[in-house]
Formats: C-alpha cells, sequence, structure tokens
C-alpha cells in the first residue's frame, strides 16, 4: 500500500472515533437540556396524565444509557431510527432535507470558489492599487456584517422594491430544476457575500506569500509575464492553503447556514435540527448531528488529499 | 401611483372622508373628476369569485404537525383543521354556536341531555355520506381508555353518547354545561373524522377543502371540494398552508404576494399598514398576559402584595407601548369585554401609587423578584420592566428575572411565586376560569383556592337562564377579581395582514386567522 492509501484509511478510522465521541455528547447535551419530548411537545398544555402516556409509550421512561445502547445497535445495521415527534422514519425525514441543503451549499460554491479564488489572484496580481483595495473593502464589508442582515438588504431591494426573485425560497413539490435555481437565487447569493471575503482574502495571502520566493525572481528575470507567473508558478504553490480555506467555507456552506434558512423559509437540514432540539427529538438530533460532523471529517480528509495530491514533495516523501 | 393608493386605503377603511380625499387627490395633482372615478372603483366591492391560489402562512412550524384531530396540538394544526374537516357547531363573530355538520340541537334536564340533529346528505371527501356513528366515533377517539388527546379533560364530562337514526346523536353529560355546543364549535380538536379513520389512513373530512399534498414543518396542499355541503362559500380553488416561525419572512412574504393571509407582529403593524399591497386586520380578542400571583407561598400569598402590585401598572400605557394600541386592558379576572358573561360593574383596578403604597406597607417587605420571558409574549420583558417603572412609584422594588424560553414551562412557570404567563383566546367565562381557576385545575397556576368560587363555576355551567347566569359569573368574577393571584393587565388583539388580492377577509375574536371562517368566505381579485 502507498503511503497515501495508507493516511486515507487511518483518517477514515479516526473519523469514525469522532463521530462516536459526538454521537455520546449530542446525547449528553440534549439529556442536559431541561425538560424531555413529552414537555417539550405539550408545554403549557401538560398534564401528568398525558405526559405519562407520552413518556410511556416513546421509550422516554427507559434509563439513559439502555437507549443509547439501542439507538447505537441500530446505527451500525445502518437504521437511523424513527422520529419520536412524529414517528416518521429518520432517514426519510432527513433525505429531502439533506438534498435542499446540499443544493443551497453547491449552488452557492459553484460561484463562491472560482470568484473568490480569481478576485484573490486579481488582488494579487495588482497588489496595492486601486483595484485591490476596493476589493478588499467590498469583501471586508459583506463578511463584517451578519449574514441575516446581508439577506435582509438583498430582500428588500430585490423582492419587495423591485420584485425581482422572491424573498420565500421554497417550492411545489412539482417544481423543475430552474424554477427551484430561482427560489434559491437570494439564499444563493447571500451565502456567496458571506463566503467569498474570506476565500478571497486568503488567495491573496498565500499567493503574495510564494510571490516573494526565489523562484518566482528568477521566472521574473527570465521575462515572464506577471499574469503568467502567478498562474503557473505562484499558484500551484499556494494550492495547500487555499484549499484548506475553501474546504472550511463548503463546510460551513452545509453546516452553518441556519440563520439563512430561517431569513429566506428554506427547508434545509439546520431548521430540522433547530426544530428537533426545541423538541427534544433526540434520534433526528443525533442523525443531523452526525451527517453534519461527517461532512467535517469528509472534507478535512479531501482536503489533506488534495493537498498531498498538489504537492511532489508530499506526494514522493523521502 | 403610491400615494393615492394609499389614500384610497384610508378610505376605504374608513379613516378619511370623501372631501379629504378629493382635497389631497387634487394635491397630488389629480383633477376632481379623475379622483371621483378613481373613487367609484374603490367603492366597488366586488362580488365573490371563484378560482386562484392562496397561501395562508401560520405562526408555528414543527415536525408533529398532523391531521389527526387527537395528536392536534399547534396553531398550524388548528387552522389547516378548519380546512378539512367541519365540527358540529361553529362560532359567529359574536362567539355565539351556530349550525355546521349540526342544524339544531337542544339542551334539557340543566344542559346534561344534549340532542345534536346532523344534515343530511353531507358526505365526505371519498364520498361516504355522515351518519351519527361517525361523530360519537370522533369524539369518542378523545375520552376512550388511554387516549392522549389535548381535549381529553375538556370532553371528560360526555358520560354517554348514543345515535337515534342515522341523523341525530344523543350526548349525556355528568355535570350540566350550557355552553356545550360553543366548546363543541370552537375546539378544532372536535372535528369530525369518519368512523374507524385511524392515523396514516387516507386524509378525508366533510370540510370544503379536500387535502392533495401534505409534508409536516413544510406545507399543505389542499383543493376545493367540488361537492362541499354549504352552497356560495369556499371560491378560492387552492389553499397552500404554511408555518413560518420568524415574523420578518412571514412579514416580507405577505408583501411580495407569496403569502396572502398571516398573523403579524403588533409593533410592526403600523409600518406595514403603510404598504399599499397590505391591509391590517385588528380584532380584539380575548388572548391575555398576566402576571401568576402564586397564593400557596410566600410573599404572593399575602393579599396585600397582591392587591398593592395590581395598582403599581398603567395598563393603557402598555397597551399603547407594547402592542401599538393593538389590545385591551385587563382587570384582573381573566374574562375580556368581547365574552357574553363579562361582568360590566367591577371597578378597574388602576395605576394607583398611593394605594398601592397602603397596601405593601401593610406588608413588611422591601421589594419582589418577578421572572419573565418572551415564551409569555414578545414583549413580555418589556411588561415587566414598566411594572417595575410603574411600581418605583409606590417605593416598590421589583427585580426583573429574565428566563430562557426554554423549558420556561417547566422550571419557573408555577414554581416561582410571581412569573408572566399567558393563555390563548377562549369563547366563554367557564371555559378560562374553569381551566385556570378551579381549585381542582391542574393548570391553576396561582394555586388560589375558593370554595364559593369553584360552587359558581358549577351552577353557572348548568344555568340556562341568562339573566340569572350573569349574576352567577358576576360573583365568581368579583371574587377572582378581589382576592385572586392572576395580575392580568392586557388581552391582544389579533393582528393579521392580508394582501390586497384576496377579498372578504374578516377575523374572529375566537381564534387567530379567523378560527378558519376566512376558508369558506374569502376570494382572490388579482385585479385589485
Amino acid at each position: 500500500m502507498d503511503s497515501l492509501t495508507i493516511l486515507i484509511v487511518k483518517r477514515l478510522a479516526f473519523g469514525l472515533l469522532t463521530l462516536f465521541v459526538i454521537s455520546v455528547l449530542i446525547l449528553l447535551g440534549v439529556e442536559m437540556l431541561p425538560g424531555d419530548l413529552a414537555q417539550a411537545l405539550l408545554g403549557q398544555q401538560a398534564t401528568q396524565e398525558s405526559l405519562a402516556a407520552i413518556r410511556l409509550e416513546l421509550g422516554l421512561d427507559q434509563p439513559l444509557h439502555v437507549r443509547y445502547f439501542d439507538w447505537l445497535g441500530n446505527i451500525l445495521q445502518w437504521d437511523l431510527g424513527t422520529s419520536l415527534a412524529n414517528r416518521r422514519e429518520v432517514a426519510d425525514l432527513i433525505g429531502t432535507r439533506l438534498a435542499n441543503t446540499l443544493f443551497l451549499a453547491s449552488n452557492a460554491a459553484i460561484i463562491a470558489v472560482p470568484l473568490s479564488i480569481f478576485l484573490g489572484m486579481l488582488a494579487a496580481l495588482y497588489r496595492d492599487s486601486l483595484f485591490d483595495k476596493i476589493i478588499s473593502m467590498t469583501t471586508l464589508m459583506t463578511i463584517s456584517v451578519p449574514e441575516f442582515l446581508v439577506a435582509y438588504i438583498l430582500i428588500v431591494f430585490l423582492s419587495v422594491e423591485f420584485s425581482i426573485f422572491p424573498s420565500m425560497a421554497d417550492w411545489s413539490s412539482n417544481a423543475g430544476f430552474w424554477e427551484r435555481l430561482y427560489a434559491v437565487f437570494l439564499p444563493v447569493m447571500t451565502l456567496v457575500l458571506v463566503v467569498v471575503a474570506h476565500m478571497m482574502r486568503l488567495t491573496r495571502a498565500a499567493i503574495i506569500n510564494v510571490l516573494t520566493r526565489p523562484y518566482i525572481e528568477t521566472a521574473q528575470l527570465k521575462g515572464m509575464k506577471r499574469s503568467w507567473v502567478i498562474m503557473y508558478h505562484a499558484l500551484p504553490n499556494a494550492l495547500a492553503p487555499i484549499i484548506n480555506v475553501v474546504v472550511i467555507n463548503l463546510a460551513y456552506l452545509v453546516v452553518g447556514v441556519v440563520v439563512v434558512e430561517v431569513v429566506f423559509v428554506y427547508p434545509g437540514l439546520g431548521q430540522l435540527m433547530v426544530d428537533s432540539v426545541s423538541k427534544r427529538d433526540l434520534p433526528v438530533v443525533q442523525a443531523s448531528g452526525l451527517i453534519f460532523a461527517s461532512t467535517y471529517v469528509m472534507l478535512n480528509l479531501t482536503a489533506d488529499i488534495l493537498s498531498i495530491i498538489a504537492n511532489p514533495r508530499l506526494r514522493h516523501p523521502m | 401611483m403610491k400615494d393615492i393608493d394609499i389614500l384610497l386605503k384610508e378610505m376605504e377603511t374608513g379613516r378619511m372622508g370623501r372631501r379629504e380625499f378629493l382635497g389631497r387627490a387634487a394635491a397630488l395633482g389629480i383633477t376632481t373628476a379623475a379622483a371621483t372615478s378613481l373613487l367609484g372603483k374603490s367603492a366597488y366591492a366586488s362580488t365573490p369569485k371563484r378560482g386562484g391560489e392562496v397561501t395562508v402562512a401560520t405562526e408555528e412550524t414543527s415536525q408533529t404537525e398532523t391531521f389527526d384531530p387527537t395528536k392536534m396540538l399547534t396553531g398550524t394544526d388548528a387552522n389547516r383543521s378548519h380546512q378539512v374537516y367541519n365540527r358540529l357547531t361553529n362560532l359567529d363573530r359574536n362567539l355565539n354556536a351556530v349550525p355546521n355538520l349540526a342544524e339544531e340541537w337542544e339542551g334539557v334536564n340543566e344542559a346534561t341531555e344534549w340532542t345534536f340533529k346532523l344534515r343530511k346528505g353531507v358526505e365526505f371527501h371519498n364520498g361516504k355520506t355522515l351518519t351519527a356513528d361517525d361523530v360519537i366515533y370522533s369524539l369518542n377517539e378523545h375520552i376512550k381508555e388511554g387516549s392522549k388527546s389535548p381535549s381529553k379533560t375538556l370532553l371528560a364530562s360526555i358520560m354517554d353518547m348514543r345515535a337515534d337514526g342515522d341523523n341525530v346523536v344523543k350526548i349525556t353529560l355528568d355535570n350540566g354545561n350550557a355552553d356545550f355546543p360553543i366548546q363543541l364549535g370552537h375546539d378544532y380538536h372536535t372535528s369530525i373524522v369518519a368512523e374507524g379513520w385511524k392515523d396514516g389512513d387516507p386524509v378525508v373530512g366533510t370540510g370544503p377543502y379536500k387535502l392533495v399534498e401534505f409534508e409536516p414543518a413544510l406545507r399543505s396542499v389542499a383543493v376545493r371540494n367540488e361537492n362541499y355541503w354549504k352552497p356560495d362559500s369556499a371560491w378560492v380553488d387552492t389553499f397552500i398552508s404554511q408555518g413560518i416561525s420568524d415574523a420578518t419572512a412571514r412579514t416580507n412574504g405577505l408583501r411580495t404576494g407569496a403569502v396572502g393571509i398571516c398573523a403579524v407582529d403588533a409593533r410592526t403593524a403600523g409600518l406595514l399598514d403603510r404598504d399599499p399591497n397590505v391591509t391590517v386586520h385588528s380584532i380584539a380578542s380575548g388572548a391575555q398576559f398576566l402576571w401568576v400571583m402564586m397564593c400557596d407561598r410566600e410573599p404572593t400569598n399575602d393579599l396585600n402584595v397582591r392587591l398593592a402590585l395590581k395598582h403599581c401598572v398603567d395598563r393603557q400605557a402598555m397597551v399603547d407601548n407594547l402592542l401599538q394600541g393593538h389590545g385591551t386592558i385587563g382587570n384582573d379576572f381573566s374574562v375580556n369585554p368581547g365574552i357574553a358573561m363579562y361582568c360590566k360593574e367591577i371597578p378597574q383596578h388602576d395605576f394607583d401609587p398611593d394605594k398601592a403604597k397602603f397596601y405593601w406597607n401593610k406588608t413588611g417587605l422591601s421589594g419582589i423578584e418577578v421572572s419573565t420571558s418572551v415564551e409569555a409574549g414578545d414583549f413580555a420583558v418589556d411588561a415587566t420592566v414598566m411594572l417595575q417603572e410603574g411600581a418605583k412609584a409606590a417605593g416598590i422594588d421589583i427585580q426583573v428575572k429574565r428566563e430562557a424560553a426554554d423549558g420556561y414551562w417547566d422550571n419557573v412557570w408555577m414554581q416561582v411565586p410571581m412569573c408572566a404567563s399567558n393563555w390563548n383566546a377562549r369563547p366563554t367565562a367557564d371555559l378560562i376560569l374553569t381551566l385556570v381557576y378551579h381549585s381542582e385545575a391542574e393548570w391553576n397556576e396561582s394555586q388560589w383556592k375558593n370554595a364559593r368560587f369553584d360552587e359558581l363555576l358549577v351552577m353557572g355551567r348548568k344555568t340556562t337562564d341568562p339573566a340569572l347566569r350573569y349574576e352567577i359569573y358576576c360573583e365568581a368574577e368579583t371574587l377572582l377579581h378581589d382576592d385572586g393571584g392572576a395580575f392580568n393587565p392586557m388581552y391582544m388583539n389579533f393582528v393579521e395582514g392580508t394582501h390586497k388580492r384576496i377579498q372578504g377577509y374578516q377575523g374572529s375574536s375566537a381564534f387567530g386567522l379567523s378560527a378558519g371562517l376566512l376558508y369558506e368566505e374569502i376570494w382572490v381579485d388579482e385585479d385589485a
């Protein structure tokens, strides 16, 4: 086996361990919250009798470790269990929500990643020029403002004042691809504005850092055009940090967008998880939490692999 | 043309006279002739017509959403139930019971024996004809052994139900209840399903709309029931029902037309009303905000503490500042003026620092801690701060304790001596008083116990003579007002917005979003 395969296997094993630890943490976290599912469901309407009836039906009267190992046993057989709140299969419940989340994230990523790397390269190329300053100012502004405010500003102008795009990013069940794309335009724009700054700034910094190296100087002394130097000598050597920041932002697009989902009434996984936490619906919280955690584990792994592939020295260690 | 739209709206809603309209239109550079013709267009009340699609947005969204009447919990469930189902009776806008699936009814023997005569020829969405057995099955699902229905307690007084032929249901109650038909008209859980229906079966009711699509916490889609038994109603083709918990998102939907009807935040309703695309409706209701003062523990078990505090806040200022006027003041007995058995003779508790000081000096206390949380209302923290300010004038030191919303009803409410609380509107005095103030009530949040009061509740419930009833309730309400542990400074209006294409919408004080009456009443005018 080559070193890359060994690394992947090792990291996957660690990933599984991480997921196990996280599942215990989620369990303890939800358990520490005041009240249980029965109380969360009934709220002010609760009576002792109805609370007891619900607890008995859902098995909430069982001790914590019994419930956890039941759940763990099922999950090892790929069974996510059923939601306590509505008795539906967690897999069904999460399936469409996850698809929605990934749809939003991938659309934002398709625009944001090339855009920010491109802008970052331009900013490095025209370093300290007016262009560089304008780009830096604008992106810093969009990242400094909370995402919901960016969202509201977009809604006020593009939806309420000039009815160009819908303020509610939802669609009927038979909507086609383009209809969906139109519906998510504003949330995608919001996310793009939020993530571009981070990636663009880091791309710029990474490339500028490489530009101080002797081999860049050599290339320049050879008479190579500056833009070619950046394209063929600087960018490949700056890829590792760029990949890392891109991956962090991709993870954010999947995991951290619940506020944007709420503002645009977008039925993503984040809203489902928040709703489930407030209902103390442990199986759904566990499943969503593990999906989010696996997203991080997998993306981190991808980042490392890509960095190794991009760097011949890491690919062929002595 | 936005300005003229605003003028037209002011005119339609009666806030501006014709003369003023013409004058202000002239100021906008519009000739009198042109303005008069505009007026003609606006005054033309369009007649109901079929067609269109309307999204109704409710405030709650939850994975527990269901069409099973025994499991419904949220306002979203309640709202959807009115599309698909009917109840035996309905409530009109004066909170009286009016015929629905039952054409007529009668209660005899101190209102313990009820006979409901069902409308003939009513069909479920699947073609099955409604019979007495369906009604008995539907009600029995709530009270049968092991039922987890939220309405179990409310319907527990049903002793026996019998069918007398296909179209008559006889119900015997163990305690007389003259308000029984009102209760059935109000409680959306008493929706009638077909005999044998179980959660998971296709959803069929007798209601004006048929369910075609349903995803909990997302949306439901219902289309017109062409076979609906009530003629000249249910004008809209398709209703989409969707819970949107974020008030701003709801409001944005309303302004852009994606949402047709929804509840709006009272605090921003005035601003929203300026949008020519939106009409704001504000309906006085019995939904109440209150501070609970527990009578079974220090220090609120001292009547002087309770009386002192009840005189510490300017109630009208609370309504004006916290609800922007979308509310009415309360008088500490939880029954609002819109209810038939509201006692008019009880003197109003006013802001009176001297009186407050008088009672407080007898207690020997320096201050008191009051817990509050947004769970009791978006304004509950501000309200408690207003109380704190008012109390300062009487030399009473109130510490406002902000509690987390999560778990508020388990860890704070009915645990601490004084905290903020709220109750939904109930259509009769009996329902709210029995629910919250009867000595044995599970939700007796103030633990105020008064034997005479309990006795009056039972008497009032079974009395059918209105004058005698009024006297009984007046005595009970006076007891609660003078002695009780409820400090109920205000009732919140139902504040709702409709997009301009929605016609014929009228709210109801029985429940938010017109208690479902909108599904039969509204129509769409795309040119409006």
